[in-house]
């Protein structure tokens, strides 16, 4: 047994501080969460109010925009018509907003993250270890205080899929910059570019299909966590798929599953393709 | 419900419809939220039957925590930081034993009310079986006397929750102080005379 005399009360510690942070900063996190909601409301009535075929019609443009391949827009239609007919659209437009804004929070956050990171090996060797622990934590610690803070629903589902599917984006943009050819950087250098400039112009595109390898990660992280989201109320695909597995309805939680994996198919694909250009142009001869 | 809220006339499960902006649901405005049993309960089935036949389901959106530790998640929150909560609870519990909550009146139920009408409360028995009554033949009345309601049994997991650490004897012996006279009925007066003496 482990002496108790080195025991230390973490957890008291953890639920003294979040108390403190409920009782003495809840109208604070409620006006952030407020924030993000409107954002999401707003997202999710635009892409309601396109109809279906216009939604098959965008996103199909989108691949042939990604890929300049008409087979992968067939594809994206194919997965989007097999969405409609198993009666789950509302549902794939209400996961997919959830999803679109998380990837963008993800961007937001990460991109400039990784950046920092590439700069900074110090920050790098304290960063590397927390986004480890945020990958392998197990979601429900951090969703139960996320609820106490956010309120139950999106937000707090929005929160949780940041942090689980941040750390790859920030890891790949770290390492592609990091990648940057010395002499490349030696020879903007040697025309006198500024550090900034530098970084927008030469290490950032250079980077750029290891950045989106990175949103491509963070997306399908994303979509991997709709299930775990539905289990603090975030309504879609998610709570489908929830509901068919509580009430062992196996085929209902199939066709939501099926669902999850077509739009996985979709959001896959086009960022790929869109890392795959980048590649052609930038990467590596 | 917590009674923090400025919500005195709320008595009955009817008058919600009145109070759906104190409840409102963030993410679908002008409708409020009740917090009903996680997806798959069999209380999550009944509560959406119920919400259709009060008729409430036009003004508040039936939420569903999607798990049972969100849902004591998300009334503990509220009531820390004093914001209306309204929704399905059941007891004994330690969110009831913690958490001061006002039970919103329902009519009994009749052949003609179907849904609309009050969960019915469970009667919980003592059993032993006839070879334990002649074997422990000093235990039998006391078994027979042994009553708690259900309040007293939230108030207790209410008190292990508050109390980190506190294990069931010390929530036993926390009971024996606080509600002597519930247990002293339990047993002969001399025995209750030599616990008193011995607490």
């Amino acid at each position: 047994m482990f002496p108790e005399t080195l025991e230390w009360p973490l957890e008291r510690w953890v639920n003294q501080f979040l108390d403190w942070l409920i009782v003495g900063y809840g109208d604070q996190f409620e006006a952030f969460s407020g924030v993000i909601l409107r954002i999401l409301i707003q997202i999710e009535s635009m892409l309601r109010a396109i109809p279906w075929w216009g939604m098959i019609i965008i996103i199909a443009a989108l691949a042939w925009h990604a890929s300049r391949r008409w087979q992968l827009s067939l594809l994206v239609t194919i997965c989007l018509v097999l969405i409609g007919s198993l009666g789950l659209w509302d549902m794939a437009i209400q996961t997919m907003a959830l999803m679109i804004i998380s990837v963008l929070i993800s961007i937001l956050v990460g991109l400039p993250v990784g950046v920092l990171m590439a700069n900074s090996n110090r920050l790098r060797s304290i960063l590397l270890p927390v986004l480890d622990a945020m990958q392998t934590m197990p979601p429900f610690v951090y969703l139960v205080p996320a609820v106490m803070l956010f309120g139950l629903g999106k937000v707090s589902a929005i929160v949780a899929t940041v942090i689980f599917a941040i750390p790859p984006l920030v890891r790949l943009t770290d390492l592609g910059i990091r990648l940057v050819d010395a002499d490349v950087m030696e020879a903007s250098r040697s025309f006198g570019t500024g550090r900034l400039k530098q970084l927008i112009s030469v290490q950032i595109p250079l980077a750029m299909p290891n950045i989106m390898a990175g949103i491509n990660q963070c997306t399908m992280m994303a979509l991997g966590m709709v299930v775990v989201a539905s289990m603090i109320g975030a309504r879609g695909l998610g709570e489908y798929v929830l509901t068919g597995i509580q009430r062992l309805d196996v085929g209902k939680g199939m066709a939501g599953g099926i669902a999850i994996v077509a739009l996985a198919i979709i959001f896959d694909r086009i960022t790929q393709a869109y890392g795959q250009r980048k590649m052609k142009t930038h990467g590596p001869k | 419900m917590s009674r923090w809220s400025t919500a005195p006339n709320l008595t009955t499960v009817q008058d919600l419809t009145k109070y759906k902006d104190l409840f409102a649901d963030p993410e679908q405005p002008g409708m409020g939220r009740f917090m009903n049993c996680p997806i798959g309960w069999g209380c999550e089935q009944k509560n959406n039957n119920k919400l259709e036949a009060y008729g409430l389901s036009e003004t508040f959106v039936n939420f569903k925590p999607g798990s049972g530790a969100a849902l004591d998640a998300a009334f503990a929150s509220a009531y820390k930081r004093g914001k209306a909560v309204v929704g399905y609870y059941w007891e004994p519990t330690w969110i009831l034993g913690m958490y001061d909550m006002v039970k919103l009146q329902e009519p009994a139920c009749t052949d003609a009310n179907a849904d609309a009408c009050a969960f019915p409360s469970t009667a919980a028995h003592t059993t032993a079986s006839g070879q334990f009554v002649k074997d422990a033949d000093v235990l039998e009345d006391f078994f027979r006397n042994y009553k708690t309601s259900s309040a007293q049994v939230s108030s207790i997991l209410g008190y292990l929750q508050a109390n980190e650490g506190a294990t069931r004897d010390d929530a036993a012996m926390n009971f024996l102080k606080t509600e002597e006279g519930s247990w002293t009925k339990w047993v002969p007066a001399d025995v209750a005379a030599k616990i008193k003496a011995a607490l």
